[in-house]
């Protein structure tokens, strides 16, 4: 499922890009968020551009609009 | 070995300045944000045994690849790092985010240079009931790890130890265990024929083999960092033991509240508004006392002094009257500075500025920047020429431009002085409305700034955006001292370095015809520089200063140099015609009085009459004569907001964007301020006269609209021109 389908508060595992830049993607695998990453969406900020993700006990936030492109699979699911 | 070099190095916000600080007994800026050192700072580390150590401190970045992509100071990290050939890296980790930390100390390790990992903030750690066993990770990484806090004494020791246990051998490298070799064995199989590591970086920054090696479904570049996270994982998961779940319930409840969906917004606007009230009043009852003291002492002390010496009585006009009440007016500010600096210092250390920034990502990319470049025009509140510095950030030459060229519309502390001044004599009650509007006056004015930029600079589709978001915490009260401090004393010796060469200039002008003949207080309007400043007077009758407001003039020219002697030029100008006093004791006593009464009745809406009570009355007055009406004072102050910013904010922006750069900032922001001005007055003074002021507005408004075309015209040129070298730079 892409982010816009993840609800808040809900734990999701990184599985893939996409349609990324090559830029995007180095950005997020420098900062821990590789495929097989567990992850969790903390919040949606006010005015709605941006998700906060906690990756690794860090907090990345994202523009949404960017953000889409990820790829997510349900924690459970696995 | 012997080290000579050595070099902090580490992820955004690790704590690398605070510790560069420590070692070096340096005040490099610090915060709690990525992004605070933009460029290569060195110091000197005098240890225990005499010895010194060159230290370096690099800018934060998350890897050793640099992209065109990145800002400049990840590319000024990654060059150092790979081609300075330091003796030693020390290699900065956060204990609460260590598992991130670590992607780059893999990396630094897979380069096989002496190394040392400084695990910071362990008390945290702690506290979090986080255990980090420094002895396991150290054997897994391969090579020494301490734990410590960067902003502790005993860290020069702790750092000190571990260094001394690397000098006493010669580097042969560190040795490998099984998981490295066999990750080794793993790059290697990449590309049999190339050193893994060197390999890897080359891949990474793009290397054309990339192609070639394309073997999974990924990126082979996201398969190598998929490698070391996965290393990564094993070393925390036998080196690091968590008592509770990974998420800060901390930061989360002030998260809760500060990013909520509906009130997220007017949190920030009641922050940015809280700060400018608690400035004003806190550093207004400062003020009152200070402005007695300073007054007493350099002015009427001087006068008494000159006296004593039975010195002829001009020495009192031209020390006493003209230095003296130049560099006391100016100190008279700089509670208020203080108390602003503070207050951004607390907003940078609390780790709320990087949350501001994104919160106002959405309505910043209207413009066409990214919501990072918020922490500069945040920075610009306090002074213009950090902020241009802090832009270096950002990752897009089209971004980091339009940020630099916003920038001086931010009305930095130094024009705080010039409107506390003014707003003080004509605008006594509910003058902090005045104030708060010209701010917004200036931001408006960055706006339109962005408006004429963007269609001329190609912006292309905007970077993708990844912030890491810092922890909260309560900022420590030294570190904001320091700040604070900083600032301030800053503030001071830019005042200091101008104001008296220049009233020493103008108080000559001010004394003595054109026939070299000394003129008397009562006439100085038949001085040189009434002369020449009546003449330019002219320029300003249509924002209605007239010729004999000469002062005013004298007092925007001052503030080409710097806008920290506005205030203390008009002041000296002004009251030249005031007769002192001579009574030190009585205002030295009568200013402690007013403070310590001001705090037992602290003003929070606070009223400027606070300040004009003990202010020198009779400059006021003669201003308030000289102006004659409040449209002319408040299109005085919006001119004296916009226009030109000071030397060293244009020099700023040359060395960041280059002469063509600095030239249009220089000519556009006068140009916007006249007109800005001019409509100002004129819609004020609509009432008196319509027709005239009619006519002002819409010829006015016709010449702006050619000056904007003829602006876009040059943008788009410059653009065309210098955008490789900025695109390198």
């Amino acid at each position: 499922m892409n982010l816009n389908e993840v609800k808040k508060g809900q734990a999701v595992v990184f599985s893939g890009f996409s349609d990324s830049s090559e830029a995007y993607v180095e950005m997020l695998s420098s900062r821990g968020l590789v495929p097989g990453t567990l992850c969790r969406l903390e919040r949606f900020f006010p005015l709605g551009g941006i998700v906060q993700l906690n990756v690794r006990g860090s907090m990345l936030g994202l523009r949404m609009k960017e953000a889409k492109h990820l790829i997510f699979e349900c924690a459970n699911e696995l | 070995m012997n080290f000579k070099r050595i070099a902090l190095v580490g992820n955004p916000n690790s704590g690398k300045t605070a510790l560069f600080n420590r070692l070096t007994s340096s005040d490099q800026r610090e915060g709690n944000y990525a992004g605070v050192t933009v460029d290569l700072k060195q110091g000197s580390w005098r240890q225990a045994d005499g010895t010194e150590l060159e230290v370096y401190d690099l800018p934060g970045c998350y890897r050793l690849q640099s992209t065109q992509h990145d800002g400049r100071d990840v590319a000024i990290s990654a060059e150092a790092i790979q081609n300075f050939g330091f003796d030693c890296i020390v290699n900065v980790v956060d204990a609460l985010n260590l598992q991130r930390h670590l992607y780059l100390t893999h990396q630094l390790r897979e380069l096989g240079c002496p190394m040392i990992v400084l695990v910071n903030r362990i008390d945290l750690a702690n506290k979090h009931q986080i255990e980090i066993n420094v002895d396991v990770l150290a054997k897994q990484l391969g090579c020494p790890v301490v734990e410590t806090i960067a902003i502790h004494r005993d860290v020069k020791d702790v750092l000190a130890k571990a260094l001394a246990s690397h000098q006493h051998q010669p580097f042969k490298g560190y040795k490998l265990n099984h998981d490295w070799l066999s990750l080794q064995a793993r790059f290697t199989a990449l590309d049999p024929s190339q050193p893994p590591y060197k390999f890897l970086l080359e891949l990474e920054a793009g290397h054309p083999l990339k192609v070639h090696y394309h073997v999974s479904e990924l990126p082979l570049n996201i398969d190598i960092a998929d490698m070391r996270y996965q290393h990564i994982e094993t070393i925390i998961a036998a080196s690091v033991k968590k008592h509770r779940s990974g998420i800060k319930p901390f930061n989360k409840k002030i998260d809760d509240v500060v990013l909520h969906p509906w009130f997220g917004l007017p949190i920030f606007f009641i922050v940015m508004y809280g700060l400018f009230i608690l400035t004003m009043s806190i550093g207004g009852n400062f003020q009152v006392g200070v402005d007695a003291w300073t007054h007493a002492l350099l002015v009427d002390g001087t006068y008494q002094l000159i006296d004593y010496l039975s010195l002829p009585t001009w020495w009192g006009g031209f020390l006493a009257g003209g230095i003296g009440q130049g560099i006391a007016t100016t100190l008279t500010f700089t509670p208020v500075l203080f108390f602003m600096f503070m207050g951004l210092g607390f907003l940078e250390h609390s780790g709320y500025m990087a949350r501001a920034a994104l919160i106002m990502d959405h309505a910043m990319r209207k413009i066409g920047l990214p919501g990072r470049s918020l922490v500069s025009f945040i920075i610009g509140f306090g002074c213009n020429v950090p902020a241009i510095l802090a832009a270096r950030h950002l990752d897009q030459p089209q971004e980091r431009l339009m940020t630099i060229m916003m920038t001086p519309f931010m009305s930095c502390g130094a024009r705080l002085t010039i409107y506390a001044v003014m707003v003080t004599a004509f605008f006594p009650h509910g003058g902090h409305h005045v104030i708060m509007l010209l701010y917004l006056i200036g931001i408006f004015a960055a706006i339109l700034t962005s408006l004429l930029l963007k269609p001329s600079l190609s912006l292309e589709q905007p970077l993708p955006l990844v912030m890491e978001m810092p922890d909260y915490q309560l900022p420590n009260l030294k570190v904001l001292l320091r700040y604070a401090r900083r600032q301030t004393v800053h503030f001071i010796r830019r005042a200091a370095k101008y104001i008296i060469p220049l009233t020493t200039v103008l108080m000559f002008l001010m004394h003595f015809d054109f026939y070299g003949h000394y003129l008397q207080n009562d006439a100085v309007n038949q001085s040189m520089l009434a002369l020449i400043a009546k003449k330019l007077t002219l320029i300003f009758y249509p924002i209605g200063i007239e010729s004999s407001n000469w002062p005013a003039t004298v007092g925007l020219i001052s503030g080409l140099l710097a806008k920290e002697v506005v205030v203390g030029t008009m002041n000296s100008l002004y009251g030249q015609t005031v007769m002192p006093d001579h009574q030190i004791w009585p205002q030295l006593i009568d200013g402690l009085n007013v403070m310590i009464g001001g705090f037992t009745h602290v003003q929070w809406m606070p009223s400027m009459s606070i300040v004009s009570n003990q202010f020198h009355a009779s400059a006021y007055g003669e201003m308030i004569n000289a102006f004659g009406s409040h449209a002319s004072v408040f299109a005085f102050l919006v001119f004296a907001l916009l226009y030109f910013p000071c030397m060293s904010t244009i020099a700023v922006i040359q060395k960041e964007l280059g002469r063509g750069w600095a030239s249009i900032a220089l000519s556009w922001s006068t140009l916007l301020a006249y007109w800005v001005a001019i409509i100002s007055y004129q819609l004020l003074t609509m009432r008196l006269h319509w027709l005239t002021s009619l006519s002002w507005v819409i010829c006015s408004s016709w010449i702006m609209l050619l000056i904007v075309k003829y602006f876009k015209r040059q943008v788009r040129l410059l653009w065309a021109r210098c955008q490789n070298d900025l695109v390198t730079a």
